[in-house]
């Protein structure tokens, strides 16, 4: 309607003297109206209206004219856009934003920078979030999928006991029994490495599953080579693509020969690797008949009533389950999720690591504000560059040129910033992803979503575009056409912009106090810690096939023939401190009360255990060599276990294997320290039995630690073994492995804190620039009537100085109570002090004095005779 | 230039304007329709008739002045063209022909 308003203004003039025909029917009219046919087509209009209003009044004169304007939206009457062909417009636009990018390098590489941070940030949660939310959905009919787990509750004390497991025979009886079974299968993960012969070498492996016949009826895989008909038959294993690269350097390798565990296999078949989010992170599966304990998952017909299901399995579960557990004094049911949920239930016994949905939620949230506040950033950083470029806007304008030619011309800038920021943020996940040891792979997450990947981007190009747009059409007034000044934001515009770096300050001074105090945290763990001899005690890990008989006591007796060997201890797994111990279902009899039947951790290891270790004795006595003779057993409890039974003697109490108290009683004799046994922040109540006759790992404490040494004890090692795999560890680097989620957390908020800074500082820096450009004339005259930088400084940084002491405000009380909570998690913290607070605002005041030396330097650079020539 | 076979109501239009000379604006021609046929004619129908007659090359049109009961816009005079007369003319001569095979034709209602 551009064309044609200056006719409708006319009318308002001359029409003085007459009715006026409703005012938006007419605007209707030419809004739709060719502009060449719409003069005439009005003045018709006029001259009926008048007509109708002398002799049917003016009213009825109304009606019709609107009907008739109506009536008039026909296909010659109506307007066709203009067929103007915009590529070389936009090749002409790219080239001029091209130059005008490199003409303010500073300003380019501030926007390219801020929208690069932003954007990786915000790719890594946002793709992070997708694959965790995707948890083994790649499975066909994942929907039909439901794992089956047990929760037992004892009789006595009424615990409930869930554990990610269910019985063996299970898998094998649903399909027969439950019509709406369409397939089950039992999978069984073992806890120890299997020692693998193939090809031409001999492995270590940990990721070999074991599942029944049924496993490829219920979740499909895709097959490289061999198919699942040649599953299912004794013998059989299956390997993933990368196994077989690792063994053999093809895929090709149906039905070589494998050694696992010194028994022999056929290889059925090679399926595609899995992808990383999945609960089935095998690296090959044998086939193996169900043991007593498996991981039950099963496939139900697509018609199924799932209530109906539950409520039969359970029925079944009564009667054949339900009789042996009574007999242990426990009742038991079957708990029934979809496979694409298991990620999210709460964690069980033997259960995988699971993830948090709320934490993804607040995850997804983290990413949808980070790309906010860089659009915001970007707008503004635009606005600013707006400022500047707004006479050139005008006299484009009074040039004739179109506002859709100036549309496009910003769509243009904002699509190159975007694409230049897109690659670079791309490059950087990539470069972070190799240079540092993350565990989540960004790269395959994003190449493997590439559709919704180039459908972010494009939305991210649409926000971008649309913020500039609305930032560039601001200045395209008719009043900035006329006056040829520079026009300032409205005061709730700006306002609101204050508010926004306000909430950027709030959230980066948040993280930058909430990182220090959890890197606080972790150092004192590692400090705490160090009072052991962790970084002198090797473990030692016996391969299965060596674990029974009297080798662990054969290799113990040759280490302790080493000059350099301080100590050494055998024991079953479950015992190295950093990692879960096993449990069992114990009797517990205390002096003068009944006894009760619980789930007790336990870990076997010989007399020499505590020495090696270096937990210390609180009271009663060690095991000793001639426990093992006793025919009454002994049993040393923790203080966690002592805590938690509320025992005021502990020495006068007994613990029974089994259900039953007539079986053999086993005395506690001592006392010890707590260790981090299962992780850093609870002590877990331990009962420590002595055994000698299975060893899974030897603890060796040395009092020298070369190299040298280290070769020597292999040797001693292949020696008694006839095993070249002497596989060992440190106690230190299971402590840093347990230590690793509070590493990880400390990386994350580390990392975030610096991002959220820098988008900050970017943000203030597009203020800055707007203020500066705002605030040039009243500046320069400033200058001319000889302010000097420093008051004019002040002056201007009051308001995000002001932003800065009202986040700091809000923000420090609500981190310290959120990170309180945190710290209290742990049995052993550091206590938030003054200290952690200065650190945090010393860190971000730094920052601030950066930017304030840029604002000095923009105030420095006006020229007051340049800015004044046109007043 | 389009087909120049015209339609009833076109016919009518064009003789109009022929009719009326150095006067033919939409309005014009609606009022002098309605007084020489007495039928009610609506405004969009003529302007699209005209606007139809003007692309077959019938009619051309030029802006003439303007008026305050326009509402200060400008008429659009309509003049027919030689196309538009020798279409005329051939209606005409069309239904002469046809007329004059009626044997003893007379004006009195058959």
């Amino acid at each position: 309607m551009g064309e044609n308003s200056r006719f409708l203004n006319k009318t308002i003039v001359i029409n003085n003297e007459y009715q006026q025909p409703p005012r938006w029917a007419r605007q209707l009219l030419y809004w739709y109206c060719r502009p060449e046919i719409v003069e005439d087509l009005d003045g018709d209009l006029n001259e009926f209206f008048n007509r109708n209003c002398r002799d049917k009044g003016v009213f009825r004169a109304r009606l019709i004219y609107i009907l008739d304007v109506v009536k008039f939206l026909r296909p010659y009457t109506i307007r066709r856009p203009k067929a103007v062909n915009p590529i070389p417009l936009l090749g002409y636009s790219t080239r001029l934003n091209v130059r005008a990018l490199l003409k303010s390098p500073v300003d380019t590489t501030l926007t390219v920078l801020s929208l690069t941070l932003g954007l990786a940030a915000f790719l890594v949660l946002f793709f992070y979030v997708v694959t965790e939310f995707s948890y083994d959905t790649h499975f066909r009919r994942a929907e039909d999928i439901y794992n089956i787990s047990l929760e037992l509750k004892s009789q006595n004390d009424n615990v409930t006991t869930p554990i990610a497991c269910a019985d063996g025979p299970l898998a094998s009886l649903l399909p027969e029994s439950l019509h709406q079974v369409e397939s089950a299968t039992g999978i069984f993960r073992p806890n120890s490495k299997d020692k693998v012969y193939a090809g031409v070498g001999t492995y270590h492996e940990s990721r070999i599953y074991r599942a029944d016949s049924s496993y490829f009826s219920v979740f499909h895989h895709e097959w490289v080579t061999g198919d699942q008909r040649s599953w299912g038959e004794p013998g059989a294993i299956v390997l993933t693509e990368t196994l077989a690269l690792k063994y053999w350097g093809q895929t090709d390798v149906q039905n070589e020969l494998i050694r696992v565990n010194d028994v022999e296999y056929r290889v059925a078949g090679v399926i595609k690797d899995l992808p990383d989010n999945t609960h089935l992170i095998f690296d090959a599966l044998l086939y193996e008949p169900p043991s007593d304990w498996s991981f039950t998952y099963v496939l139900l017909r697509s018609d199924a009533d799932y209530d109906g299901f539950v409520g039969d399995l359970n029925k079944l579960g009564e009667g054949h389950l339900g009789p042996v557990l009574h007999q242990f004094g426990f009742e038991g049911h079957y708990l029934v999720e979809p496979v694409t949920e298991q990620h999210y239930s709460p964690s069980r016994l033997l259960d995988l690591p699971k993830g948090n949905r709320d934490f993804l939620h607040i995850l997804r949230f983290a990413a949808l504000l980070i790309l906010a506040i860089t659009g915001f950033n970007f707008v503004n950083q635009g606005l600013s560059r707006v400022i500047k470029e707004q006479q050139q806007i005008t006299v484009k304008r009074i040039f004739g040129a179109q506002r859709w030619q100036l549309v496009l011309h910003e769509l243009t800038r904002t699509a190159l910033l975007c694409l230049i920021s897109f690659g670079l943020s791309i490059i950087l996940i990539a470069a972070a992803e190799s240079l540092f040891d993350i565990h989540f792979r960004m790269m395959s997450a994003i190449a493997g979503n590439v559709r919704m990947a180039g459908v972010g981007l494009a939305g991210i190009f649409l926000v971008l575009g649309a913020g500039s747009l609305i930032a560039r059409l601001t200045f395209m007034s008719p009043f900035v056409t006329r006056n040829l000044r520079v026009k300032t934001s409205s005061p709730s515009v700006g306002f609101f912009r204050w508010g926004v770096l306000g909430a950027q300050f709030t959230i980066s001074l948040g993280l930058v106090l909430a990182s220090v105090i959890v890197t606080d945290q972790v150092d004192y763990l590692l400090r705490l810690n160090k009072a052991g001899f962790r970084d002198q005690v090797l473990i030692v890990e016996v391969p299965p096939g060596l674990a029974e008989g009297d080798v662990g006591s054969t290799v113990k007796q040759k280490f302790l023939e080493l000059s350099f060997v301080d100590c050494v201890s055998i024991a079953r797994d479950g015992a190295v401190p950093a990692l879960l111990p096993s449990m069992d279902t114990y009797y517990i009899q205390p002096q003068n009360s009944a006894g009760q039947v619980m789930m007790l951790n336990h870990v076997f290891a010989d007399e020499d255990y505590f020495r090696v270790l270096g937990i210390p004795l609180l009271e009663g006595r060690n095991f000793a060599p001639d426990d093992y003779e006793r025919d009454r057993q002994v049993v040393i409890v923790n203080e966690a276990l002592v805590r938690k039974m509320n025992w005021k003697n502990p020495l006068e109490n007994e613990i029974t294997y089994g259900v039953f108290p007539s079986e053999l009683p086993a005395q506690v004799i001592g006392v010890v320290g707590d260790m981090p046994y299962g992780g850093m922040q609870n002590a877990m109540p331990i009962q420590f039995r002595l055994e000698k006759s299975i060893c899974d790992h030897i603890f060796v404490r040395l009092t020298d630690v070369t190299p040298s040494n280290l070769r020597l004890l292999g040797k001693s090692w292949t020696e008694i073994t006839k095993e070249s795999y002497f596989n060992y560890r440190f106690l230190d680097a299971y402590y840093l492995e347990q230590l690793e989620n509070e590493n990880v957390l400390r990386d994350v908020l580390i990392v975030f804190a610096l991002l959220a800074c820098l988008i900050g500082s970017v943000g203030l820096i597009g203020l800055i620039n707007i203020s500066v450009a705002e605030s040039i004339r009243a500046n320069s005259i400033r200058l001319v009537l000889g302010a000097d930088l420093l008051s004019m400084l002040l002056q201007g940084s009051r308001r995000y100085m002001i932003s800065f002491i009202f986040a700091a405000v809000a923000t420090v009380p609500l981190t310290i109570y959120y990170m309180q909570g945190w710290l209290e998690s742990f049995v052993n913290h550091v206590e938030i002090s003054v200290t952690h607070v200065l650190l945090a605002f010393t860190s971000m005041t730094m920052s601030l004095l950066l930017i304030l030396a840029f604002h000095f330097i923009k105030l420095g650079s006006v020229r007051p005779l340049q800015h004044l020539r046109n007043e | 230039m389009k087909g120049t076979n015209i339609g009833e109501f076109e016919e009518l239009v064009l003789l109009t304007v022929a009719a009326l000379i150095n006067d033919a604006y939409s309005v014009r021609v609606i009022e002098e329709i309605e007084e020489q046929t007495q039928r009610r004619i609506k405004l969009g129908v003529v302007h699209a008739v005209l606007s139809r007659l003007e692309e077959k090359g019938l009619l051309r049109s030029k802006l003439g002045e303007a008026t305050a009961v326009r509402g200060g816009k400008r008429k659009r005079y309509y003049s027919i063209t030689a196309a538009g007369k020798s279409a005329l003319v051939r209606m005409k001569e069309q239904r002469d022909q046809l007329w004059g095979r009626i044997p003893g034709f007379s004006t009195k209602p058959l």
